[in-house]
């Protein structure tokens, strides 16, 4: 099955030709212009990914990253942004970004950083899915 | 202990540097959007090698993207250069109106990034004044820089620009909503020097929330002479 992927950029011409470039590499692929956008689209869709500009008017790639991930720990983000500063990047990472690549990013490096995401996301979801089963079972004394 | 030049001049590399940064952050950008614009060209290439027929008028929108890019870079660049050659003169007769809209540019994505549009009014013709251009620009872009730092929700900072007799006026109303830190920025150290040296004065006016500077026309003759005011 396809990665869903949501791409987030302020630069529309950005964003619709990189989004192509990602289908024909056989991803799914969402696109939203600013941080509230992609809010909303996160809240009513699921993802593997997220690939965020970290500078983008009104709300900023740092402060959506700190929402995304209190709604949903498991979500991987990976950052994109024009020039990252030592500050910024540290406090990516801490927030819970998967990495931090620069523009203009090299499609390749960016295919194998959202099958990383993709593939981290799996497990996340695999290991709650296996806490349940195992409540559950606890639960009922099985 | 720092000097007042020090203090000047730190102010004026850290305007500087502020700068550079969001040129360069643009021009990243511009970047990014030529190499998936070249990127996707390849990959039609590859898709054409395979048998797929080249989609003519997809590839005639990427080459106008490509060509919209290159403009979008030659102004950024051409902006960049006017700005860095703002510094050649420590006191120079430049335009105010061309001083103003060129601050108001290096910094529009920094101030666009925050959700603050900045709009010159300009008088439609030039407002020649004998000044510190590089030392106007810093204060400028200091006084810009807080407006649209803060969250004060400003959607949009407009700047008007005039004589009063031979002195030069720059007018930014709106700002009630920002007069407790503006009050504070305008008594810093930093900004009286650059007052100072541009023989300048602010007056901001908390009831009606506006803010404005004057200059003299020509700053080696004190306030009683402009060059380029108009008859």
């Amino acid at each position: 099955m396809a990665d869903k992927i949501l791409l987030v950029d302020d630069e529309a011409e950005f964003l619709k030709t990189l989004s192509e470039r990602m289908r024909a590499r056989g991803m799914d692929v969402s696109t939203a212009e600013s941080a509230k956008d992609a809010l909303a689209k996160v809240e009513k869709g699921t993802f593997d990914a997220v690939v965020l500009d970290l500078q983008m008017p009104g709300m900023d790639g740092l402060e959506a990253l700190r929402i995304l991930k209190e709604r949903d720990p498991k979500l991987q983000v990976i950052l994109l942004t024009g020039h990252a500063t030592v500050e910024k990047g540290v406090e990516a990472m801490k927030r819970g970004a998967l990495d931090l690549l620069e523009k203009p990013a090299n499609i390749e490096t960016l295919r194998q950083k959202i099958e990383e995401a993709s593939a981290r996301r799996l497990v996340l979801v695999s290991q709650e899915a296996e806490e349940k089963v195992k409540d559950i079972i606890a639960s009922k004394g099985w | 202990m720092s000097t007042e030049p020090d203090v000047i001049g730190q102010e004026e590399i850290r305007y500087f540097g502020k700068v550079t940064a969001s040129i360069s952050h643009e021009l990243k950008n511009v970047l990014a959007i030529l190499n998936e614009h070249a990127g996707l060209l390849q990959d039609f290439v590859a898709m054409a090698a395979q048998g797929r027929p080249l989609d003519v008028e997809r590839i005639r929108q990427l080459s106008d993207g490509m060509l919209k890019q290159i403009g979008r870079g030659d102004t950024i660049v051409r902006n960049m250069n006017r700005f860095a050659h703002t510094a050649d003169h420590e006191r120079a007769t430049a335009d105010l109106v061309g001083l103003v809209e060129l601050s108001v540019q290096m910094f529009g994505r920094t101030a666009a990034a925050r959700g603050v549009t900045v709009q010159v009014q300009t008088p439609g013709q030039p407002m020649m004044i004998a000044t510190h251009p590089f030392v106007l620009e810093t204060l400028i872009g200091k006084l810009l820089d807080h407006l649209a730092g803060k969250a004060f929700g400003i959607g949009t900072v407009s700047i008007g620009l005039g004589w009063r007799g031979p002195e030069a006026q720059i007018s930014v109303p709106g700002l009630a909503t920002c007069a407790g830190p503006l009050a504070e920025l305008l008594a810093s150290d930093e900004v009286k020097l650059l007052l100072a040296v541009l023989d300048a004065t602010i007056e901001f006016s908390v009831a009606g929330g506006a803010l404005v500077m004057t200059l003299p026309g020509n700053i080696d003759a004190g306030r009683a002479n402009a060059p380029g005011k108009p008859a």
